[in-house]
């Protein structure tokens, strides 16, 4: 005879505990010989439906406790707790919908609280895989104009020298250089550092040693530390023996692999090789080191354990002093900021968006706590029959408020696991949407210490809270008034309900304000005119200086490469500048002006670009006054300069700029005519201010490395392959670093105000989902507790009109005072982004018209249903059910 | 007034089978007579949770029977009205008919 099912059996079975297995099981089995003796078939699948509809129970009443009625001293707190943990997941079990509309939302709430913090941490708050970091101050100097972060090397070796309040101080720089790879000369980054660089700092290492004090020194054989990426890349992981690497030409011996960690000093840049500054002149572009005048040196100091960092700033403050001042210079106070992160731009730069954005996370997270709050309200509705016998058995308020809190908890533990599973998936994307200069960054994104506790901490907000918005609207009810049954109004918690409607919706008229203010930001970026034409052109970043061209050689080097790009089809025009456009940076020397006084603090230092004839016509930028660069501006020719708009009306108020001289200050004092005026463009950045800027040929100030600016007929995404090969091929030892379009790079160049537009968008819009779904949740609620209310108005003569647009109505109020109350939050919030806009007024009336609109439109679609459903209360039901 | 549960519509089909079958109630007789007299299907799993429960309220008692072939040898659980469970079940008979009384006309023309 065939038994039951096995699978079936099995499942049964161990649903049941041992005292009750043989009964309940015996059970089905006699019924199932009945039936099988009948249709086997049927009988089979008769059981597999009892068991699939028995193993719930079975298990609820396997791991239920049997409520007894407590003993005056009752259980100890632990233990009622325990009990309530197991009550609540009893009733989660209960309750998937809710569980899980509760569950998604407290998850998303938390992921991308837990996703930003992840970020950020890496950004502001992780120090670098170095010894003791806390220990690491960072020198700057205080300027009337803000701080000066670098220092030259001979005063850096009398600080190093005379400091007895620091355990080391180094010095680096960061550094680029050729080596010779398969495809060719490729530019990488690295460091030069100091001697004691590796040692004073704990700089780990995986491979051989750091470099020493040895090493830096002229006459060592040349030696250098590479990053393991770099290793594992050329050497897989053999180990170290003999192996060098070339840079810029000259042969490094390899003494040591750094620790995979360790990326170098500036954050989220790959540095992967140092070398010792007593080598590095081919490198940092000349001989510097015993040059006072020139400052390109990081200065990162270890203080020694007992002293403060006041004493080793007066110390240190003391001998610069005295350096300055023998050196017959004026001198600038030293001043030290925590080096744990070494001195880099990217924090600075991004922890005003990135606080931002995290305070908005934050308002995230309200908008979905008050969700769960919301339909634990909901839940609590259903459970007031059992609230209020429990209150009758003598539960005191104080238990009740307890299974309340418990049951926030349980869902927030959920969401708190799932959000740490978020972030880990999801830290590398949104990484990736974060770039230094342009560049894509090389971070460390882990899910460390700080995030985990990031993530307890918020996820115990987020449960006390959601815990207690519910446990304060229930209890403040009468809890026996629940044992009248019936579908008696509850108004408190009506009220309750609606109030938390309307403030997620003014949460999220804050966001999605935020959000259109960013992304208008975004959109202003992106059509700002920039001065000069941005489609159709290609740019090829080269580095003659790195592939060993002599500098006199330089501007032949630039000639022959346009000469060579310009005559491919399809392109119209090329010339070169030595500075990427839209790359932030620049050059910059002083100049001064005959008859113009500057104010007390004014700057007469300028950005200036040397460019090649032709530059202006290839990148349309039309001469104002007096004339071009032509052939004629060669190196034996006197210097000529072509200057902006701003620089023509400030320093010579009679507009008369063409035939006036500048004098050129840094190199020797010499003076150069103005032979031409054009207008400001936006050079460094998509969001500049005009600022005085000035042009000089390039053949009479050679450059180091420069821009081929290559204008086509159409755009050229598709012809970047060939304009490098064609470049390559010019001289094969120059290193062509980057080839993009102007597009590209203007995207580069606002990827901060992208990053901020992308999450603010993405934040805003689970705000609005979240609030729907409350809105849509308490929409259902109120049609459902007002079912008999509209069935007597419709037995009265409403017309199914009638009642949905008063279902609809009463959505669209709810949303109407989200919105006003909204409005202050979204004053609130366009003061909080000032900093990050462009173009638009942080009360910008569009903005919020737009998101109020949004607003009502997700109302209309969130009562929808809920109204759709009371136009088919059908009178007779409704009265029944009395 | 002393507060007294009031039964469950399966408690009540539950206890009410057992009344009707007497000495023969247990897990699959209670079974089979609530299932064909109210033609719907009842897991075993629902059914032994509210034993349980009437057991402990005091409604229910049980005994264990010797094991019988039909069920592989296991042994079954015979059930049995107690006094309270008597009383309970009159309790809500009573307060149904008075909910009840007066108002099959109105239903019977459909309307509340």
């Amino acid at each position: 005879m065939n038994g039951p099912p096995r699978l079936a059996l099995w499942l049964f079975e161990r649903s049941l505990a041992a005292h009750e297995r043989d009964l309940v099981t015996g059970d089905v089995i006699e019924d199932f010989a009945l039936r099988a003796a009948q249709s086997p078939r049927r009988a089979r699948r008769w059981f597999w439906r009892q068991t699939v509809r028995s193993v719930l129970p079975n298990l609820r009443r396997r791991f239920a406790r049997r409520p007894h009625v407590e003993p005056s001293k009752g259980p100890s707190m632990l233990n009622r707790l325990a009990g309530d943990f197991r009550f609540g997941l009893r009733l989660m079990a209960r309750q998937p919908l809710m569980t899980s509309v509760g569950l998604v939302s407290l998850t998303a709430g938390l992921g991308l609280n837990v996703l930003l913090f992840t970020i950020a941490n890496a950004i502001l708050l992780r120090p670098l895989p170095l010894g003791d970091p806390d220990r690491l101050v960072v020198l700057l100097m205080q300027r009337p104009d803000g701080f000066a972060h670098n220092f030259s090397y001979p005063d850096y070796e009398d600080l190093r020298d005379g400091a007895a309040t620091l355990d080391g101080l180094v010095a680096y720089s960061l550094a680029q250089a050729t080596t010779a790879g398969e495809a060719g000369a490729t530019a990488i980054a690295g460091e030069l550092a100091s001697g004691n660089f590796f040692e004073a700092l704990g700089v780990p290492v995986r491979l051989g040693r750091g470099l020493t004090a040895e090493d830096d020194d002229p006459a060592a054989p040349p030696a250098a530390v590479v990053s393991h990426g770099l290793w594992r890349e050329r050497y897989g992981d053999r180990p170290l023996g003999t192996q060098t690497i070339t840079l810029n030409g000259s042969a490094f011996s390899i003494v040591g692999v750094a620790d995979d960690r360790f990326l170098g000093m500036q954050l989220g840049r790959a540095a992967r090789f140092w070398i010792p500054h007593a080598h590095g002149a081919a490198l940092a572009g000349g001989r510097f080191l015993d040059r006072r005048t020139v400052s390109w040196l990081t200065l990162v100091g270890r203080i020694r354990p007992g002293v403060s960092v006041t004493q080793a700033r007066d110390e240190l403050d003391a001998i610069a002093r005295r350096v300055f001042e023998t050196t017959g210079r004026t001198h600038q106070p030293i001043v030290m900021r925590p080096g744990a992160r070494g001195d880099s731009a990217l924090p600075e730069r991004l922890r005003s968006p990135l606080t931002v954005l995290q305070l908005a996370g934050g308002l995230v997270l309200l908008v979905a706590c008050l969700n769960v709050a919301n339909l634990q309200l909901a839940r609590t509705e259903a459970r007031r029959r059992e609230l209020a016998v429990r209150a009758a058995l003598g539960a005191r308020r104080f238990d009740l408020v307890r299974l309340l809190v418990v049951d926030g908890a349980l869902l927030a533990i959920g969401a708190g696991l799932a959000a740490l599973g978020i972030a880990s998936l999801g830290k590398a994307r949104a990484a990736a949407l974060i770039s230094i200069f342009g560049e894509p960054i090389a971070l460390a994104v882990p899910i460390d210490g700080r995030v985990v506790g990031f993530t307890i901490a918020a996820t115990l907000a987020s449960a006390l809270l959601v815990g207690f918005v519910s446990a304060w609207s229930t209890a403040r009810r009468q809890p026996a008034a629940g044992l009248a049954d019936g579908r008696g109004d509850a108004p408190p918690r009506r009220v309750a309900q609606r109030a938390l409607v309307v403030l997620q919706c003014a949460l999220s008229m804050a966001l999605l304000t935020g959000a259109s203010l960013l992304a208008r930001t975004l959109d202003n970026l992106r059509s700002t005119d920039l001065g000069f034409e941005t489609r159709r052109v290609a740019l090829v970043e080269v580095s003659p200086a790195m592939g060993n061209v002599a500098r006199e050689a330089r501007m032949a080097y630039f000639e022959e490469a346009t000469r060579r790009v310009a005559a491919l089809p399809g392109v119209e025009r090329a010339a070169a500048a030595h500075v990427m456009p839209l790359d932030f940076g620049g050059s910059r020397t002083t100049i001064d002006v005959d008859g113009y006084r500057p104010g007390p603090d004014e700057d007469l230092e300028l950005n200036f670009l040397r460019v090649t004839p032709g530059y202006f016509q290839t990148l349309g930028i039309p001469i104002l006054r007096g004339r071009a660069f032509d052939d004629h501006d060669r190196a034996d020719a006197p210097t000529r300069i072509i200057v902006n708009e701003t620089m023509a009306e400030r320093y010579w108020r009679d507009g008369r700029a063409v035939g006036r001289f500048v004098r050129f200050t840094d190199e020797g004092a010499f003076d150069v005519e103005v032979v031409g005026v054009v207008p400001d463009v936006h050079y460094r950045m998509v969001r500049e201010e005009p600022r005085p800027s000035f042009y000089v040929p390039m053949a009479q100030m050679p450059a180091a490395q420069g821009v081929l600016h290559v204008r086509f007929g159409s755009e050229p995404d598709g012809r970047l392959d060939e304009l490098r090969r064609v470049i390559a091929e010019v001289n094969p030892a120059v290193p062509v670093m980057r080839t993009v379009t102007l597009r590209q790079q203007i995207e580069r160049n606002i990827a901060d105000e992208r990053m901020a537009g992308t999450i603010g968008v993405a934040l805003a819009g689970t705000a609005l989902v979240l609030a729907a779904a409350g809105l849509y949740a308490t929409m259902a609620f109120l049609v459902g507790r007002r079912t008999r209310e509209i069935g007597v108005r419709v037995a009265l003569g409403a017309t199914a009109r009638d009642v949905g647009s008063m279902v609809l109505r009463q959505g669209l109020g709810l949303v109407a005072l989200g919105v006003a109350a909204g409005l202050a939050l979204a004053l609130w919030a366009g003061h909080a982004l000032r900093a990050q806009l462009y173009g638009v007024s942080r009360t910008d009336p569009i903005s919020m018209a737009s998101a109020a609109a949004l607003l009502a439109l997700t109302a209309v679609a969130a009562s929808w249903i809920p109204s759709r459903r009371a136009t088919r209360v059908d009178p007779a039901q409704a009265l029944r059910d009395i | 007034m002393r507060s007294q549960e009031s039964l469950g519509e399966f408690e009540q089909l539950v206890l009410l089978a057992i009344v009707r079958l007497g000495p023969d109630a247990y897990g699959t007789t209670i079974r089979h007579e609530i299932e064909e007299r109210t033609d719907r299907m009842i897991a075993v799993g629902a059914l032994y949770t509210a034993l349980e429960r009437l057991e402990r309220k005091g409604y229910v008692d049980s005994k264990l029977s010797d094991p019988t072939p039909q069920r592989g040898g296991r042994a079954r659980r015979h059930y049995r009205l107690r006094a309270p469970g008597a009383a309970a079940l009159k309790r809500s008979r009573e307060a149904l008919s008075r909910m009840w009384a007066g108002i099959e006309p109105d239903l019977r023309r459909g309307r509340g």
